[in-house]
């Protein structure tokens, strides 16, 4: 292996153990025909220096470590935020949460084996017995609201979805861990906009701003790293506290769902912890909650009428399609309206999750009765508050997520733009 | 009590409860997870879907049928 190779291996193996989606945020070159190639070494099969300076920056680890390769620069931050060991836990419980025993066996199976077993996991749900529901519960709607059953018709398309709790006996730990990657960013994000900080700091700042997805609330071409934000600090300098919300956003925080498991949801000062740095997750939760008991069903009747709008929307999308130069569509070619359903989950199905669910929609309630407290986010009342965010920004802080460097790419070629 | 008239009953028992429980109604918007112009929507044109009305009972701890003017 040449070293050109191990770099680019250890480049690779940290973004796994961070659990970061290289391709999202390092994309270093476009070759025509194979537009997700990164190039790691030049024609010689030397590494490319801006790769790895690109790299650095992402993963919170300096070119010279990355350059040699080391494991303690990544360990660094792995035993300082356990929330990285926990995610495959953290994953494998709410999958596992959708299958009945003897799924588990299946996946061993097929690790050992190299096999994909997928359609033989033992579904948790009878669908077929969904299925049955909702037909009867669109016969009896059909009574108070006509046209909720097609008699002669058939379903077609039908998506079946629901959610459920789960349980992990590290989501305490990695919630915690969570908690003080969103604290620690923020007071990195301070302490950068009035005095210099130290490499390690830098370091621990960019890492953060990759996981935790730190940009500005209203420019998304780029994330803050620290750069990036010393070429726009006086434009920040005045925020405080309060006011950071309604400039700065965690894109990616909601990836992370803690409200899933049942050691968290039982945790209430936990949840009051969380909340106040995710005051955002309050609604989510509750919404989760109600997900929970019961299946969303979605499909669409073979006799159902193509989708139409009032007259006065049917002339607002069409002046829109004249501004892009987009022809209108003839309403017999549109698709076919969808019906939307929900079943209530049987007692059995539930198998006490409803407990969970109602636990977390008493946190959800006003705080008059009960709820937890959650801080509202600032809100700018300036009107032109986004322009002016993307004027500073534009041209300061780098395209430097994948999405805005394929519209620049396609920008620059002369293809169809995104935006 | 006409159709019509139910779904407007449920969004002034929407108002009143906001007021009993909020300082405005930006603050219950956030907090339930909905735009502000769904809110002014629900209140002043009424709550056509009986499931968003029991979604709404949940969460302020009442019968779905309080929204309806219907004390028990």
């Amino acid at each position: 292996m040449t070293k050109a190779q191990r770099i680019e291996e250890y480049i690779k193996d940290c973004f796994e153990a961070f659990h970061l989606n290289y391709k999202e945020y390092y994309y270093f070159e476009f070759e025509e025909g194979n537009p997700e190639e990164i190039l790691w070494a030049d024609e010689k099969g030397k590494i490319s220096v801006s790769a790895v300076e690109h790299a650095s920056e992402i993963l919170g680890i300096s070119t010279e470590n990355i350059l040699a390769c080391s494991k303690e620069a990544r360990m660094k931050w792995l035993r300082k935020y356990p929330f990285f060991w926990c995610v495959p836990g953290y994953e494998y419980s709410y999958e596992k949460s959708f299958y009945a025993p003897g799924f588990e066996k299946l996946r061993l199976i097929e690790r050992i084996f190299d096999s994909d077993l997928h359609e033989q996991y033992p579904v948790r749900f009878d669908y077929d017995d969904v299925v049955r529901r909702m037909i009867e519960k669109l016969k009896l709607q059909e009574c108070v609201e006509p046209g909720s059953y097609h008699e002669g018709a058939s379903i077609q398309q039908l998506q079946i979805s629901t959610e459920n709790f789960c349980s992990y006996d590290r989501i305490e730990e990695m919630t915690t861990s969570f908690i003080e990657m969103v604290k620690t960013a923020t007071h990195l994000f301070f302490k950068a906009l009035s005095e210099e900080l130290c490499a390690t700091e830098v370091e621990e700042y960019n890492l953060l701003v990759s996981v935790l997805g730190l940009r500005d609330k209203y420019y998304t071409r780029g994330y803050l790293y620290y750069n990036q934000l010393l070429k726009v600090k006086d434009f920040y300098k005045d925020l405080n506290e309060e006011t950071f919300s309604g400039a700065i956003i965690f894109k990616h925080a909601l990836n992370f769902k803690p409200w899933r498991y049942s050691e968290f949801i039982c945790n209430k000062e936990l949840v009051q912890s969380y909340l106040d740095v995710m005051p955002q997750a309050k609604a989510i939760m509750r919404e989760y909650a109600m997900e929970v008991s019961r299946f969303n069903c979605v499909f669409v009747w073979s006799d159902a009428k193509p989708i139409t709008f009032s007259p006065e929307e049917e002339k607002m999308l069409s002046d829109f399609n004249e501004i892009v130069g987009e022809e209108d569509i003839p309403v017999e070619q549109r698709a076919r309206e969808r019906s939307f359903v929900n079943i209530d989950k049987t007692p059995e199905e539930l198998n006490g999750e409803e407990k969970t669910a109602e636990t977390i929609i008493s946190y959800c309630r006003p705080v008059k009765l009960g709820g937890l407290m959650v801080k509202m986010p600032h809100v700018d009342n300036d009107p032109l508050a986004m322009f002016k965010h993307i004027n500073t920004l534009l041209g300061k802080v780098e395209h430097n997520n994948y999405i805005e460097r394929i519209i620049d790419r396609n920008d620059n070629s002369g293809g169809a733009s995104d935006e | 009590m006409s159709d019509i008239a139910l779904k407007k009953k449920a969004g002034e028992t929407l108002r009143r409860l906001i007021k009993e429980n909020y300082a405005t109604q930006e603050e219950f918007a956030y907090d339930y997870g909905l735009e502000i112009r769904t809110v002014s929507r629900y209140i002043n044109e009424g709550i056509k879907d009986s499931d968003k009305v029991e979604e709404l009972a949940k969460f302020f701890n009442v019968p779905w049928f309080y929204f309806y003017g219907i004390e028990s």
